[in-house]
């Protein structure tokens, strides 16, 4: 197999290589790259993030100072020209201190690939200038960086073990494995340099192990079916589902698959209300009555045309929506005999959709145990195995293993699902699909906000990423671990569910259940990989995310990085915004630079449909008043036009389903489409080369599933986005914000005086700005978060 | 003449206590009372939740097993912290027993009933839980090597990372506005001998500067109202439940240079003001920052047992010093008598124009008893400490005949503990004519009737008990 620094040194030069012929990109750096932080380093990785050993981590420091006066200073010291990060020194003394050379190896040697990886990061990034002297720099840096990593790892394992317990230990090892080694060295000058370089507000860790992806071909499509006539269509099913289905197990559905023609007729019939055929049911048109391409009908379409795999991890997945979805897949295997389906479905956390939710799960897992052989599995990933999304004081209070305790007891199953989340702020809330990931032709990724049930799903408003190309494995494989630890805890707790996927399909490892989507044949022989993938577009995606073990948390920083780039204009669209480190890094980026505008649209504070819900997005008013303080800063809540609201209070009283028309994007746009260019996008089809012809810079979009708030940020939930960098991507994005942002029917702006605080409040002498700043307080104070420094 | 004198003082001495105690209320009910207009105002009142400028931490500490040591690993470290996971596994064992019943009948009731009132399902669990967790609790104490497990949260103010990279100008500025607590390859780290990591040094290094910040703020905006600096909560869970035992503390900021006029006047003295610690030449120096050392602060504590029913109350003043084993410590030595609160007064008399005298306070010690809350005693001052001088009104500053007596003390602590009493007495009478009164408009009786009614009423029950 290449070694990582051979594959940097092919990376630059192989896209200039393959230009003349057929354009492709090497994909095996960014993912052997990531593979070795969820191999080699995934202890070290796992401990650097558990709140409980870091506690005992500065328990054990403690005692090392009684015992060894001064401990912390001759460790800092002789340390510190090497290892310029107080988390990798701790953890290195700690090691090897404590004789676990094995693992002070690879805390140092992850450290070292995170150096150089962050010189590629830096060598790579679209938004630096290419005639930057520092980028260049960077660029000449990055294979010796890697080279050098690589050599310091290999003395480091042999070092370490050889040179005892002992606290002069832990400098010999350095000066052997890092003061010998030149390239060592020069990576820290250099990356110590290029931060401390004037006006650098970039990011001190690695945004993304898996770097750059150029070569994309994407297309944001920003459709949703959240019209009266939807809303109209879809809820007499969606009260079908709940009220026929919301209580039904996987074996009273498994009972009515007698046979595979029967498990599409027999549960959702015509006769209840829904449609003949999948693609009957309304939510999925390809296109909508303006010409423009639909989410739903979009991913339906690919779906349609699967030929290996499909891949889905979605946080919502139910009602009528999710059962078409359901039955769709399941003709799918039935009429390809190559197909294979891989679904994960967060089943803690159904929060007030458990009805809905409940009866699409159980149809699949149903179809997936009565026919292993059909080659479609659904299990529920580990989200347990994250850190908590709560503030560290939550691990005081009840640590994992305790709540593991409680949850793992049967006879809390009803708890479970009436709590209707997971009890420590854990889940899995990506958004994300993969067909055919391990195609060269035809693989194709959706990374958005789109959820798939009908009360929250299919009337929202949501975007999605459509993408092909070389970024395409690159994010199917970062859900290869959350697949083998889901499979791995099914077969804990249904071995014969996955026993029969074994048996029937003739595989002798959950490995080798995944080697369809297993894109570094990891089952088998890696070396076999093919890594170069066809370049298909000009779009370059870089990916953050929080993984399955919490070890990769980049959305947060990918955000901050981001907007720290900006120059002209910041679009923010979310549902919710209330990270207090985002919205720092945003006010000192505001006060930076003068000339900067941003705009905000947020979903609203209160519940349109049900009065008494004033403040059913309240946190997201937490900062609006500071950053209005700038001046620079336009903020408006998202309304529900009034024909719509017409109709989800019409058929709320029908049928008693609340449909939520929630803002639900997650998006932020940097440098796009600028508000005096709005009036351009009204030709939107027509304008899109005038607009992409003011784009100098290229803009970038995040699109993707991560919300800017705190509990989203902190990891606990699996989040994944990507940032595009393209034109028509960010155009169709802004053109869409800025029609929603300047009508009056669609949005209202932020004002204080308007937040109508129940009298009780008021009664009590508490204003809106004062219940701002209890609401902000109370987020910095559990958190542990600073905030507000700047503003006056 | 400091005797005739006290029961005139007292009313404001049990003010004082009072707004020390409840700091934070206190402020909004001053500030009702004395509106400011637009942002000074609510620049001022922000102050006692949370200055706009000052940022806040939450740090918690876990009593350390004492078998641990330097040679054993995290995960040994952890392991061996069986007192807490045998308390732990209690917690969850009951929590076990009473969560799917709270969830049962609160949660599911949402979907059924459609009202629910919250507080009170959540009341009613919360207690279910604590009583079975008690019992549970009370079992360990037969277990061998079972030891007290103490916890303290401390909240204090935090000065901006950020703003102390850009004073240091450090290596790599500009780095906090990025998680720190994920993996970065870069970062400032402290270059001095003395890293202080002990939970006393971290926050003692954190909210130093933080606290000072707090203060000048206040000053700038003029406060004339207490204001929470910080608070500290000990708790030590016992496996003799009985003995588990609390500890509160709360670090109020003293308000500058208000004044309070006094109506009555005694044949000796007639007090004038409530004066706080104001520095001679404080309008010069308005932005000046405090030291903390200087700075004024009244220091609330509470402490008690499960099994107790008095909670002593200590208050003292004096600038902050240290933050140690017991909480925020008041600043060692002879406490300057521009830290503490006094009362300002001028004899009545021939010479009642050109002396004054003030009585500044150094410690009010109160003991809180539910038990006596019955026959008015709930509340008695139980220590005093005063510092009395008396100076020509020309020289303000200049004092002479300073003493500080303990039998000076013990008359004031014994008049105080009166007017305690009269006050709790006057409330009762106070509560006693309202509900009379209104009984008698709603029903049309006499008041006298009414209050017959009533004592025949409660002798009924009290017969029947």
């Amino acid at each position: 197999m290449k070694t990582l620094s051979a594959i940097a040194i092919t990376i630059l030069f192989s896209i200039g290589a393959f230009a003349q012929t057929v354009p492709t990109y090497d994909i095996s750096m960014p993912l052997l790259l990531r593979e070795k932080f969820y191999t080699s380093f995934i202890e070290t990785q796992k401990n650097f993030n558990s709140i409980e050993k870091n506690e005992a981590l500065k328990m054990w420091k403690e005692l090392q100072n009684k015992q060894t006066p001064k401990f912390n200073y001759f460790l800092n010291k002789k340390l510190k020209p090497y290892i310029k990060s107080q988390l990798i020194i701790d953890w290195y003394a700690h090691y090897q201190m404590t004789g676990q050379t094995q693992k002070s190896a690879e805390v140092l040697s992850s450290y070292f690939y995170s150096l150089a990886a962050f010189l590629w990061e830096y060598s790579e990034n679209p938004r630096i200038s290419e005639a930057s002297r520092e980028k260049t720099a960077a660029q000449s840096a990055v294979a010796l960086a890697f080279q050098s990593a690589q050599q310091a790892e290999t003395c480091l394992y042999r070092k370490t073990a050889a040179a005892g317990k002992s606290f002069e230990a832990l400098s010999t090892i350095l000066n052997e494995c890092a003061q010998a080694n030149a390239g060592i060295i020069q990576m820290l000058q250099l990356a110590s340099q290029l931060m401390n370089t004037r006006g650098y507000s970039g990011p001190n860790q690695v945004l993304s192990l898996t770097g750059f992806t150029p070569g994309n071909k994407v297309e944001q499509i920003t459709q949703n079916n959240y019209e009266a006539e939807f809303i109209h269509y879809m809820a007499p099913m969606t009260s079908t589902v709940q009220k026929l289905y919301g209580n039904m197990k996987v074996s009273d559905f498994k009972a009515r698959m007698v046979t595979r023609a029967a498990a599409l007729t027999s549960s959702f019939t015509v006769e209840e209300g829904f449609p003949l055929k999948p693609s009957d049911h309304l939510n999925w048109i390809l296109t909508k009555k303006d010409g423009q391409k639909n989410i739903y009908g979009s991913i339906f379409k690919s779906i349609e045309n699967a030929q290996q795999t499909v891949f889905i991890d979605v946080f919502f997945l139910g009602g009528s929506v999710g059962a078409s979805l359901a039955k769709h897949l399941i003709e799918q295997v039935q009429k390809k005999p190559n197909l294979w389906v891989y679904i994960i479905n967060d089943r803690f956390n159904p929060l007030a959709y458990e009805l809905e939710m409940a009866p699409v799960y159980n149809y699949l897992r149903a179809y997936s145990e009565k026919f292993p052989e059909d080659r479609l599995m659904i299990m529920t990933p580990r989200i347990d195995l994250k850190r908590t999304a709560f503030p560290p004081i939550a691990e005081a209070i009840i640590n994992d293993q305790s709540l593991k305790y409680i949850l793992s007891d049967r006879s809390q199953e009803d708890l479970k699902l009436q709590l209707g989340f997971y009890p420590k702020g854990k889940s899995d809330h990506s958004k994300v699909m993969v067909i055919d990931g391990k195609n060269k032709i035809g693989g194709t990724a959706y990374v958005g906000s789109k959820n798939f049930t009908d009360s929250s799903g299919a009337v929202a408003y949501d975007e999605v990423t459509k993408i092909e190309g070389p970024a395409v494995p690159i994010i199917l494989d970062s859900y290869y671990y959350d697949l083998l630890e889901a499979l791995k805890e099914a077969s804990r707790l249904a071995p014969e569910y996955v026993s029969d996927l074994l048996k029937k399909n003739a595989k002798a490892s959950i490995a080798q259940l995944l080697a369809p989507i297993d894109i570094l044949n990891r089952y088998a022989d890696r070396s076999t990989v093919d890594f170069k993938w066809p370049m298909l577009g000009h779009a370059t995606i870089s990916i953050g995310e929080n993984n399955v073990y919490g070890t990769i948390r980049t959305a947060l920083p990918q955000d901050i990085a981001l907007i720290n780039t900006a120059e002209k204009q910041i679009i923010i669209s979310d549902q919710y915004l209330y990270d207090p480190l985002f919205l720092r890094a945003l006010i000192e980026k505001i006060q930076k630079n003068q000339n900067l505008k941003v705009y905000i649209m947020l979903a609203a504070m209160e519940d349109q449909l049900d009065s008494a819900k004033k403040f059913a997005h309240i946190p997201n008013i937490s900062y609006i008043d500071t950053l209005k303080a700038t001046g620079q800063v336009k903020a408006k809540w998202k309304k529900i036009p009034e024909v719509e609201l017409v109709a989800l209070k019409e058929v709320s009283q029908k049928y008693g389903v609340k449909l939520a028309h929630d803002y639900h994007l997650k998006s932020i746009s940097v440098d796009g489409v600028t508000a005096d260019q709005a009036g351009l996008c009204r030709q939107r089809f027509q304008s899109t080369k005038e607009l992409i012809n003011t784009m100098i810079k290229i803009p970038a979009l995040v699109s993707g599933s991560a919300n800017k708030d705190v509990l989203t940020m902190t990891g606990g939930f699996r989040e994944f986005q990507v940032v595009v960098y393209d034109r028509e991507a960010t155009i169709a994005h802004d053109c869409l914000f800025w029609e929603r942002f300047n009508d009056a029917d669609q949005s209202k702006e932020i004002r204080n005086e308007t937040m109508n605080l129940p009298t009780e409040l008021i009664k009590a002498g508490i204003d809106e700005k004062m219940f701002n700043q209890i609401i902000r307080n109370a987020i910095n104070i559990s958190y542990g978060t600073i905030t507000g420094y700047f503003v006056d | 003449m400091a005797n005739r004198a006290l029961l005139n003082i007292n009313r404001t001495f049990l003010a004082f206590l009072l707004s020390f105690a409840i700091a934070p209320s206190f402020a909004k009910a001053q500030a009702d009372e004395a509106p400011r207009t637009g942002a000074d105002f609510y620049k001022c009142m922000s102050m006692n939740i949370g200055s706009e400028n000052t940022n806040w931490s939450m740090f918690i500490s876990k009593s350390v097993p004492e078998e641990i040591n330097a040679q054993m690993t995290v995960d040994e470290i952890l392991e061996s912290m069986t007192v807490q996971k045998e308390i732990e596994k209690i917690v969850v064992d009951v929590a076990q027993q009473n969560i799917a019943r709270f969830v049962g009948t609160s949660f599911s009731s949402i979907r059924v009933k459609k009202e629910y009132n919250f507080v009170t399902e959540f009341t009613h669990s919360v207690r279910l839980f604590t009583r079975h967790l008690k019992m549970r609790l009370s079992q360990i104490k037969r277990k061998n090597g079972a030891k007290p497990i103490s916890f303290q949260i401390v909240f204090s103010p935090k000065v901006s990372e950020t703003l102390l990279d850009r004073r240091n100008d450090g290596e790599v500025p500009r780095l906090s506005i990025y998680p720190t607590d994920r993996f970065v390859i870069m970062q400032q780290m402290p270059d001095s001998d003395a890293v202080p990591i002990s939970f006393e040094n971290r926050i003692q290094r954190t909210s130093t500067e933080g606290i000072n910040l707090l203060a000048s703020k206040s000053l700038a905006c003029g406060s004339s109202n207490p204001y929470l600096v910080a608070a500290m909560i000990g708790l030590t869970i016992s496996p003799e439940t009985e003995s588990s035992s609390f500890k509160a503390q709360l670090v109020v900021g003293m308000p500058m240079g208000i004044t309070m006029p006094f109506i009555q006047e005694n044949d000796q003295i007639r007090f004038t003001s409530v004066v706080m610690p104001k520095k001679v030449n404080d309008q010069a120096d308005i932005n000046k920052i405090y030291d903390i050392s200087e700075f004024p602060m009244a220091f609330v504590n509470l402490s008690g047992t499960l099994a107790a029913p008095q909670v002593p109350l200590l208050v003292r003043f004096g600038g902050i010093g240290t933050f140690g084993q017991n909480g925020f410590e008041r600043t060692s030595g002879e406490i300057l008598r521009s830290q503490v609160p006094r009362l300002r007064g001028t004899p009545v008399g021939k010479i009642k124009n050109m002396l004054s005298v003030d009585f500044s306070i150094y410690n009010i010690a109160a003991m809180i008893d539910y038990a006596k809350y019955a026959t008015n005693d709930a509340l008695e001052i139980k220590e005093l400490n005063l510092y009395i001088s008396a100076g020509v009104n020309a020289l303000a500053e200049v004092k002479f005949g300073m003493f500080n007596k303990k039998e000076i003390d013990d008359q004031f602590k014994s008049e105080i503990n009166k007017t305690i009493k009269t006050m709790i007495e006057q409330q009762t009478k106070d509560l006693k004519e309202k509900v009379v009164n209104k009984i008698a408009e709603d029903t049309q009786i006499k008041n006298s009737e009414v209050e017959e009614l009533l004592k025949s009423i409660f002798l009924a029950i009290k017969e029947k008990k």
